[in-house]
């Protein structure tokens, strides 16, 4: 049962291991993801992080009571490709969701298939109404993608940092139990 | 000295302020987020939570009583977490039932955001509350806030769905709002 949770054709998630260090350290490091990394806030969104700080990182995420952070494996050479999440502190009626894709294999659908099964997991597995997620402003190939999975604009959280010389906000967006289920189903992929 | 406004002062906690603390937190009136209930907060645990405030420049965090000019009553409790310095902050209030409506929140909350933009030099300040709470909604607009994110249905409070707002002011809107002050924080390039 559930077995195929977190699987599908092109992609499964596992959670991260401390051998997997190095591999993520490259990713996050690369330089087109600067300030879209989705990592715990303490540490930098733009500075070059250390393998040890990397290593820390997994160890958060592995110590995650209140959500999970998990690899997205391909399945194709079985790398890892990026990293995928869901947290909702107290109350998970209202999680919110990220996923980063390793630059070298965007837009390929693998994003798109690692948040669906995150959701799906959501939808299937917790009480999840509201699932929420944000995006730079200035990170427009991030929030035209959440806008096709089907997240709608809630509005922002204005100068939320300083990115190339100026303030920018963060666009907060959110999508509800029944708007995704309208829009994909629960079973669509995955099974 | 403490922050001062016209009503009220805000200042540290101090340890016989735990027993009105933990009746404000007992009220059901007084709470804004589920997270924060069971009402069954002991003094026991305020002790514990006030003795565990280490000394520290490197705070991110306040917490003040709100204490009346008038008579040294206690009002209720102001604080912000969330620091970023010179970057932005997300402030919060609890006021005592007897106090709402004497003006006496508003005060606090301004005193709050002077020391916010004078002392500290940020550039926004938010704060996080629900469309279940109008009297936090009105109060906030009354400082000059306005709602920039309305997240649908994602709280569940007293058998009804509510919307989580966020509100925020940002640095020169507070201005706008005080002409008698001068900013004098460097302007990022727009």
């Amino acid at each position: 049962m559930n077995s195929n949770l977190f699987n599908s054709e092109s992609i499964l998630l596992r959670a991260f291991e401390q051998s997997d260090v190095e591999h993520l350290h490259r990713i996050i490091n690369h330089v087109d993801l600067t300030g879209k990394r989705y990592i715990p806030w303490r540490f930098s969104a733009d500075v070059p992080l250390s393998t040890e700080q990397v290593g820390e990182i997994i160890q958060q995420w592995n110590e995650e009571k209140s959500g999970f952070h998990l690899a997205i494996i391909s399945t194709t050479n079985h790398k890892i490709i990026g990293h995928t999440s869901a947290s909702w502190g107290w109350d998970p009626h209202s999680p919110d969701v990220s996923v980063v894709i390793d630059p070298p294999h965007q837009r390929q659908g693998l994003g798109s298939g690692a948040i669906k099964l995150v959701i799906n997991y959501l939808i299937k597995n917790t009480p999840a109404h509201n699932i929420s997620t944000w995006v730079a402003e200035w990170n427009h190939a991030g929030h035209r993608f959440a806008t096709k999975i089907g997240f709608q604009d809630a509005g922002r959280m204005r100068r939320a940092g300083v990115y190339n010389g100026q303030s920018y906000d963060v666009i907060l967006m959110d999508i509800l139990r029944p708007e995704w289920i309208r829009k994909h189903g629960v079973d669509e992929y995955g099974a | 000295m403490a922050l001062e406004g016209e009503l009220v002062l805000l200042r540290e906690e101090r340890p016989d302020d735990m027993p009105f603390l933990v009746d404000l937190r007992n009220d059901l009136d007084t709470q804004g987020w589920s997270k924060t209930l069971p009402t069954d907060y002991t003094l026991s645990m305020y002790m514990k939570r006030f003795e565990s405030r280490e000394f520290s420049f490197d705070r991110q965090d306040a917490r003040f009583v709100i204490e009346s000019k008038a008579d040294n009553s206690l009002v209720g409790t102001i604080g912000y977490t969330n620091l970023e310095p010179r970057i932005g902050v997300t402030i919060g209030i609890a006021i005592g039932k007897p106090f709402w409506g004497t003006g006496m929140a508003y005060d606090a909350e301004e005193t709050l955001l002077r020391f916010l933009y004078i002392d500290l030099g940020v550039r926004v300040v938010r704060l996080w509350t629900h469309s279940g709470n109008p009297r936090a909604v009105k109060l906030a607009e009354k400082a000059g806030f306005k709602i920039s994110a309305r997240q649908r249905e994602s709280i569940f409070k007293e058998g009804q769905l509510f919307d989580n707002l966020i509100m925020d002011m940002l640095r020169e809107e507070y201005f706008e709002r005080h002409p008698e002050l001068s900013d004098n924080l460097p302007k990022l390039t727009q």
